[in-house]
């Protein structure tokens, strides 16, 4: 992989960004390696980042980006190597105990909920009381600028809309680290913009 | 943040299928549905006309009409449920894990039903161990054989419409475990898929004759036809009525499905497919 590891370029790549919540956290990430059959996807990728560091990874399409993201979250497996947060290599944690909000490059809100009920998801799976849940979801909405559309469902969301409201989904479990993979390549120049805006003010 | 409020809010109605409109298609119609509406109906009305509506009366008093009705019912229900436990979990499974093995699986769970039922309960009842020959269970088992064709395509359509891997990783990353995934994202998104697959195995199971009688069970179906030996009315009777609680069951399920696809946005529903509608883009 070329990682051209940008800092703080919000250039609309793969960001690996880092939640700037309870002091930060940082990413280690040492010689991953990762093959799918013949194709090496990764090859000894290394990248430092310091708490509170927004990281961008730069290249073209195929390039491996999305896999580091993947094995940062847990969803991909590294061949070799090993990834250490705020220290620890978490390679046998599962994805699900992770702590990492992750955005991804298709839509991925459920269909079944509203998009307050998707905001308020992750807080639902920590056993977050009702009522305390619907407040913080209802605030990240609000921070998303999609107030408005809290008893919407998805399918009644514009893209730009649902990947806002995916945002804000990641955001409310006030995760270590916040995974961004591709998440404006669904969207136009225009809303793209004003997107890529919106995640660099966080 | 303001700067983005909305200014694309109001919602785009969805295109409108263009209608195929010919000269003289209005009247064309009618005749079509005219023909089709005398091919299906003209056979009810003579079986209500030879069966008098007395007959329906005398139905439930018949002997042997609860019984072979208790027994139908619980087959279907017992059916259902080891269908639906057997093939969600595998074609979730499958789906995530083995795309490459949809196209296999898709012909297998297609053999049923080119294999005669006749061939099948035959060698099921000759290789079937000693302890469930003389149970309705192993009926229901091969009833399971016989729905999967049904089943399995219901769910993977409902399955198809969904973007199953990323919001199944979305659950995960949000601190979900399988349980919670499966309960509560997989499942409420195949709400619709699941009762196709239940109407269609009920009706399969309500309405399955050579096997029940092969194996020597009085289910309805076969209570009807014994019955028919003996006084013809009241079986073509009792025939128009579980035609009746088929068609209320299928009908509630469709009425069922359509709302809550209206509110989730699941598209068409129809008993196999779930048509996805396409996200308006900005």
């Amino acid at each position: 992989m070329t990682a051209n590891t940008t800092r703080n370029a919000a250039e609309a790549a793969d960001t690996i960004g880092q939640a700037e919540r309870g002091g930060g956290t940082s990413v280690l990430l040492r010689d991953l390696t990762r093959a799918f059959g013949a194709t090496r996807a990764l090859d000894g990728l290394s990248i430092e980042m310091a708490p509170g560091e927004l990281v961008a990874l730069l290249g073209p399409s195929g390039c491996g980006k999305t896999t580091a993201l993947r094995i940062v979250a847990g969803f991909e497996t590294a061949d070799t190597g090993s990834v250490m947060v705020d220290g620890k290599d978490i390679s046998p944690v599962p994805a699900a105990r992770r702590d990492m909000g992750m955005v991804f490059q298709s839509y991925s809100l459920f269909p079944n909920m509203s998009a307050l009920d998707n905001v308020a998801f992750g807080l639902r799976m920590r056993k977050i009381g009702a009522g305390e849940r619907r407040k913080r979801a209802g605030d990240l909405l609000d921070m998303v600028g999609l107030a408005a559309q809290a008893s919407q469902y998805p399918h009644q969301l514009s893209g730009g809309q649902q990947q806002r409201v995916a945002l804000a989904r990641a955001l409310a479990i006030e995760p270590r680290v916040l995974l961004l993979d591709e998440p404006l390549s669904a969207l136009d120049a225009k809303v793209r913009l004003q997107l890529r805006e919106q995640i660099r003010t966080l | 943040m303001a700067a983005i409020a909305e200014r694309t809010s109001e919602r785009i109605a969805p295109p409108r299928r263009q209608r195929i409109v010919f000269r003289g298609g209005t009247v064309w119609r009618w005749v079509v549905l005219l023909v089709t509406a005398v091919y299906f109906l003209l056979p009810l009305w003579a079986a209500l006309r030879f069966a008098g509506v007395g007959a329906f009366g005398s139905v439930v008093g018949e002997a042997g009409f609860t019984s072979s009705l208790a027994l139908s019912v619980r087959l279907a229900v017992i059916t259902t449920l080891f269908t639906i436990a057997l093939i969600l979990p595998t074609a979730v499974y499958v789906h995530l894990r083995l795309p490459k093995l949809r196209r296999l699986l898709e012909g297998i769970t297609i053999l049923p039903i080119v294999i005669p039922p006749v061939v099948l309960i035959v060698g099921v009842l000759a290789i079937a161990p000693g302890v469930l020959k003389g149970t309705s269970l192993l009926l229901s088992l091969v009833y399971v054989v016989l729905a999967m064709p049904f089943a399995y395509r219901a769910i993977d359509a409902g399955l198809r419409a969904l973007d199953l891997k990323t919001i199944v990783e979305a659950s995960n990353s949000l601190g979900a475990g399988w349980g919670s995934t499966l309960w509560r994202v997989i499942l409420p998104n195949l709400r619709t898929a699941l009762l196709s697959a239940t109407v269609l195995t009920v009706a399969l199971v309500l309405g399955e004759f050579t096997i029940a009688s092969l194996d020597l069970y009085q289910t309805f179906p076969v209570w009807i036809y014994v019955n028919s030996q003996t006084s013809g009315q009241v079986s073509v009777a009792a025939s128009l009525l579980a035609l009746f609680v088929t068609w209320i069951f299928l009908l509630a399920i469709t009425v069922l499905g359509s709302r809550q696809s209206r509110k989730t946005g699941g598209g068409e529903v129809t008993l196999f497919t779930v048509a996805r509608t396409e996200t308006r883009g900005d």
